[in-house]
């Protein structure tokens, strides 16, 4: 009903290409997130899907039929914006009633589908109010209201929560995935704050600079992540990357003369490693006991967990998690221990080196 | 100055003597000058309206009260001048909006191409000119025998037109001379209040389906309304005041069919120098403005505040 | 004989005479003792014969210019004026074709007093406005002003004239030759039975056609309302002249078409008011208006009959329109100032050069042919500050030597004198029949009362209305009759 292929889609400025050879799939009833960098085309991805932008080569497919052509009205699909884009002078009946009126339908049916929008939305006693009287959460919802009244395709979300304080983010997350879950439509969505797209996806798409570096689950991207780019950027704070100088086969070279041994990694041979990374949360702490030592420049204490910036001389500044840390301070020395089981191995082009770790995952 | 509250604070001398009479001191100037050009002419003329003088014989005048007022309103010539600004008035402003939100809506696409903005401000060009000025070009464009406009439909074989001696088109053309002069203004107006509307509004409207006349009805015309009275005011006080024009090309006529009430009010002050009649017409578009313009600001401060 | 300054250039012919004193008109002084020969032109002197002689004139004590015609007194104007070194005389006047020959011959009167005149020039409107106001503000910025006739009884109730009556018994009675003045036009400078000011620019209308058409098509030159109206129709509607309409007249609403009617009514048998008609001993004697008179009325409804052969437009026609019509071609007939019939000559403006002329005023089936009068008359400003040089300005000015020399330089002619002179009507060629004109007209053609605005503006508002089938002519007047009787009574002039 919803699915959406994108095929070999670019997209050109004058002389800028911002969307390079995209192809991508999107199941019908999937949730699926763009994510990535400001600048990086998630937005004009999407507003190309909907048909605001158009694309100078490629194919835009709905279930199967080629939309590239179509204007935005006619792709049967509905569209959240950012600023909700609700007519101030008209009231939310009426907001949310715009594309059926203009569509012709018998008024006995706008008014039911405007009550049923209005009912899932929770909207029903603000359906004679204009805009301006609305909070931000409340308006949403009506923008939401009006997208869903369109019984389209597939909805389209162009980052609708980046106007909301941060409460009211949480809320509206938590709202939008139980109407996911009673809609059952596909909807496509653009953030660049990635705890939602880590909670709310089913599969995401990270970009940059016009290009899909990995489109896969979020745990697949969290733990597997095809290359340096989306290693760095899911996951808060961002994961710890070490120059590798050289290395044995069983052994890295590090900076600093430090070595690590890795354990088992025949990728080795055909690619050269030339970064290692290692989550926060992949690295222990102690006071006392540790492979290297250093000293904690900052400690950023959250109460659950306190994240702590370890400077070893020579190598590197760590950042590593410690949950329910209290003890250490400022100044302390301690020694931090990476967890070789979960380490990230990246060649001179960013792209991963797969470690007999991998293979072990797979079966396990 | 005594309390015997400890904790109350302690009253202060709210109005020294010296200040009042400084601030009156500063506010000396502007109110002399306030009293003398506007507040003293306007009483004067009031007084005058209730007399039978003329200018060259004021010391025969003679009071009459309201007469002149009674006159007023019976005289033939100046009901017709009422309502002929009236007309003057409604149907200039219409063709304001409507050409004006047109001319608007082109200027608005091309707003970002250079030719757009050299365009514009060629179209601002009718504005900046004297009344006087285009009162002249306009007879010379509309004489019957010797004007471009007549030519122009002879080529086209059409009938020439008496543009300013017919008596039922030299109205109209009046109207069009004082509509090309301010459409520009109300272009303006509307073109500001277009920039200020978010341009995801007109995508929305767009991913809905919406034509054109959807969106000038939902989007435009709502977010400019506001604007837009505020022009309708002021070009219903420039109407009111719409003078020169008429002065240059028809002088009120062929018939009475462009006398309007401050050309009224000019022939009796300055021709006949009649000044208490002509006083008492000055009193009554004073008063007529007074009106109209109590209303329309009510109506803009209810509209500004949904 | 009087001394002067300065070599003729004129050739003189001398008298085959003895030491005979001669007073001839001077146009530039002359020296005492200066050698120049005489030339009487004997066409105006049945009596004597040409004889050229060169005379010394070491005896005589003046010399003089050309004798052509009626002989002028040479005027010692060094002795009459007085010395006026650096005062300024200022000049306020319509913008009319005169004004460019009245700065011309400024100079003369700066050359002798030393003052420095000054001319400005208004249109109609803006020139009473000005003047009224500046009266009432007892403005002493002009000081001689030029007003049109019918204003007298305003500014005379205003109080902004110092009236030349109680100035003229100074002056030479030969420089002022009150009656050297033409009647019809001479009496506009009276009011309140005093002499208010000096008549020098009078107008007078003539019928102006086209010679080379009417010649062409053999038709005379109209006389009566019929005659007109025949040729009218017959240009308007010939296929053979397709630019060419009739007749054009002033017919846009107020001051154009309420002097319309004034111009026409005499010569339409008619009258304004009861006491006003050619010769009547008191004008002003009984005021009411004879507005719905059958003459009046028929002659509304003729203006009507015209209007299909007049040019596109003609019911908003006023002076400009009407003249421009015929110097650029467009029309066969107009009836018009005399003032602007020198234009017609120039081909800066006109078309017409050389194929027109000009005839008496038409007139009504058994009416006379009273030609309009009109034109400004030149006053002292009550409330000038230099009223000596000021009136030393007119009395020079206005002195028949002075305005034969204005008048030459393309000004109406407004004496006796001026019109007699062969030399005058050799440049202006129409001026026989102007004099003709002037003759016959009536000098009380408009209203000269404190009402006399408003009084035309309503009845030109009537005409109109009449003119563009708004309402008939009957009803038009009377509707006129109404507004005009409730307008004088009042004013006070009726009961």
């Amino acid at each position: 009903m919803g699915r959406i292929v994108l095929d070999h889609v670019s997209k050109h400025f004058g002389e800028l290409q911002v969307l390079k050879d995209i192809c991508l799939e999107i199941e019908d009833g999937e949730f699926v997130f763009f994510v990535g960098p400001s600048g990086c085309g998630k937005s004009t991805l999407l507003r190309s899907i909907t048909g605001l932008e158009d694309i100078t080569s490629g194919q835009v497919l709905i279930d199967g039929e080629d939309v590239s052509d179509l204007p935005p009205s006619e792709r049967g699909l509905a569209m959240v914006f950012q600023s909700y884009a609700l007519f101030p002078h008209i009231t939310v009946r009426d907001n949310i009633a715009f594309g059926l009126k203009i569509a012709k339908i018998p008024k006995a049916e706008i008014d039911a589908k405007v009550a049923e929008a209005a009912r899932i939305l929770s909207l029903e006693e603000l359906l004679d109010r204009k805009p301006a009287a609305l909070s931000g959460g409340q308006r949403q919802r009506v923008a939401i209201g009006r997208a869903i009244v369109r019984d389209p395709k597939a909805f389209l979300f162009d980052e609708p929560l980046s106007n909301l304080d941060a409460a009211l983010r949480v809320q509206m997350r938590v709202e939008l995935i139980g109407l996911r879950k009673s809609l059952q439509t596909t909807m496509v969505y653009v953030t660049h704050d990635q705890i939602e797209a880590m909670t709310m996806a089913d599969r995401i798409a990270v970009l940059n600079a016009g290009q899909v570096e990995q489109y896969d689950t979020p745990l697949e991207l969290y733990d597997h992540p095809e290359n340096l780019f989306v290693a760095t950027f899911i996951g808060s704070p961002k994961m710890n990357i070490l120059d590798i100088e050289g290395h044995d086969p069983s052994t890295l070279n590090l900076a600093g003369g430090q070595v690590l041994d890795l354990p088992g990694s025949p990728g080795f041979q055909e690619q050269r490693p030339a970064c290692l990374g290692i989550r926060p949360e992949h690295m222990t702490c102690s006071k006392n006991t540790g492979l290297w030592e250093g000293e904690v420049v900052l400690e950023e204490q959250l109460g659950s967990d306190a994240f702590l910036y370890v400077d070893v001389p020579g190598l590197s500044r760590f950042t590593v998690r410690g949950v329910g840390q209290r003890g250490i301070r400022e100044g302390d020395k301690v020694h931090v221990t990476p967890d070789t089981e979960h380490c990230h191995v990246f060649d001179r082009d960013g792209r991963r080196i797969e470690t007999v770790d991998r293979a072990a995952d797979v079966d396990a | 100055m005594h309390t015997t509250d400890e904790f109350a604070p302690p009253r202060r001398r709210f109005v020294s003597r010296h200040a009042l009479s400084d601030r009156l001191l500063f506010l000396a100037p502007a109110g002399l000058y306030l009293l003398a050009l506007t507040v003293f002419p306007f009483v004067y003329s009031v007084y005058l309206s209730l007399h039978r003088v003329k200018l060259t014989t004021l010391h025969r005048k003679r009071f009459t009260g309201l007469e002149n007022y009674y006159d007023l309103f019976t005289d033939n010539l100046f009901l017709d001048a009422l309502k002929n600004t009236a007309v003057l008035t409604v149907a200039s402003i219409t063709i304001e909006i409507i050409l004006g939100f047109i001319a608007a809506k082109v200027f608005f696409s091309l707003r970002s191409s250079a030719a757009g903005s050299f365009m514009r401000s060629m179209s601002i060009i009718p504005m900046m000119i004297t009344p006087i000025c285009i009162g002249l070009i306009f007879s010379y464009i509309f004489n019957p025998t010797l004007g471009v406009a007549n030519y122009v439909l002879g080529q086209a074989s059409i009938e020439p037109l008496g543009w300013f001696s017919d008596p039922d088109v030299a109205l109209t053309t009046i109207i069009l001379v004082n509509s090309w002069q301010w459409t520009p203004f109300m272009m303006l107006l509307m073109l500001a209040g277009l920039t200020s509307i978010d341009q995801e509004q007109y995508e929305a409207a767009e991913v809905d389906g919406a034509k054109w006349h959807h969106v000038a009805r939902w989007i435009e015309i709502p977010a400019i309304r506001g604007i837009v009275i505020v022009g309708v005011i002021l070009r219903i006080i420039d109407n009111l005041r719409l003078f020169d024009i008429v002065y240059v090309t028809t002088r009120g006529g062929p018939g009475s069919s462009t006398e309007v009430v401050t050309f009224f009010a000019y022939k009796q002050d300055f021709q006949y120098f009649q000044v208490g009649y002509g006083s008492a017409a000055a009193v009554v578009i004073l008063v007529i403005s007074i009106i109209i313009t109590t209303f329309a600001i009510r109506h803009l401060r209810r509209v500004e505040n949904e | 004989m009087r001394g002067n300054d300065q070599p003729s250039k004129r050739q003189l012919k001398a008298l085959k005479t003895k030491k005979k004193e001669l007073s001839i008109h001077g146009r530039r002084r002359l020296r005492a003792g200066e050698v120049v020969s005489l030339h009487i032109d004997t066409s105006f002197c049945a009596q004597r014969r040409k004889q050229m002689k060169t005379l010394n004139l070491a005896m005589l004590s003046s010399v003089v210019a050309v004798g052509a015609g009626a002989a002028h007194a040479q005027t010692d104007w060094g002795n009459v004026l007085g010395d006026f070194a650096d005062t300024p005389v200022n000049i306020m006047v319509i913008q009319d074709p005169f004004i460019d020959p009245l700065r011309d011959i400024s100079s003369d009167f700066e050359g002798v007093t030393g003052a420095s005149v000054t001319v400005d020039g208004f249109g109609y409107d803006p020139l009473h406005e000005k003047q009224i106001l500046g009266c009432s503000q007892r403005d002493s910025q002009y000081d001689v002003l030029f007003i049109d006739g019918i204003w007298v009884g305003e500014f005379v109730e205003a109080g902004c004239l110092d009236p030349v009556e109680g100035r003229l018994d100074d002056t030479d009675p030969e420089l002022i030759a009150w009656d050297d003045y033409v009647e019809s036009f001479r009496g506009q400078a009276v009011w309140d039975g005093q002499r208010q000011c000096l008549p020098v620019g009078a107008y007078w209308h003539m019928l102006h056609y086209r010679k080379d058409l009417f010649e062409a098509e053999g038709i005379d030159p109209p006389e009566t309302f019929d005659e007109v109206m025949a040729a009218a129709k017959f240009f308007a509607e010939s296929d053979k002249y397709p630019d060419v309409s009739g007749y054009a007249m002033n017919f846009r609403r107020g001051a154009a078409a309420g002097q319309q009617y004034f111009e026409w009514i005499y010569s339409a048998g008619g009258k304004p008011w009861e006491s006003n008609f050619p010769g009547s001993e008191d004008a002003y004697g009984d005021q009411t208006p004879t507005l719905t008179s059958p003459e009046s009325v028929a002659m509304l409804q003729w203006f009507e009959d015209m209007v299909p052969y007049g040019p596109k437009g003609v019911e908003g026609f006023a002076w400009d329109e009407r003249f421009n019509s015929f110097a650029q071609g467009n029309v066969a007939m107009i009836n018009a100032w005399s003032v602007r019939t020198p234009g017609l000559e120039n081909p800066d403006i006109s078309e017409v050069v050389g194929k027109w002329d000009v005839t008496l005023f038409p007139h009504a089936e058994g009416a006379e042919s009273t030609p309009p009068v009109g034109g400004w008359i030149m006053c002292l400003n009550q409330y000038s500050e230099r009223k000596d040089a000021a009136w030393d300005f007119m009395r020079w000015f206005a002195s028949p030597e002075v305005h034969k020399q204005w008048v030459l330089k393309g000004a109406p002619a407004s004496r006796h004198s001026t019109f007699r002179d062969a030399e005058v009507i050799a440049a202006q060629p129409w001026l026989p029949t102007l004099y003709e004109s002037a003759k016959a007209a009536w000098v009380e053609l408009r209203p000269r009362h404190p009402m006399t605005f408003e009084m035309i503006d309503a009845i030109g508002l009537h005409v109109n209305r009449a003119i563009i089938d708004e309402v008939s002519p009957e009803e038009a007047m009377a509707d006129a009759t109404e507004e005009v009787t409730e307008m004088l009574q009042d004013a006070g002039i009726l009961e």
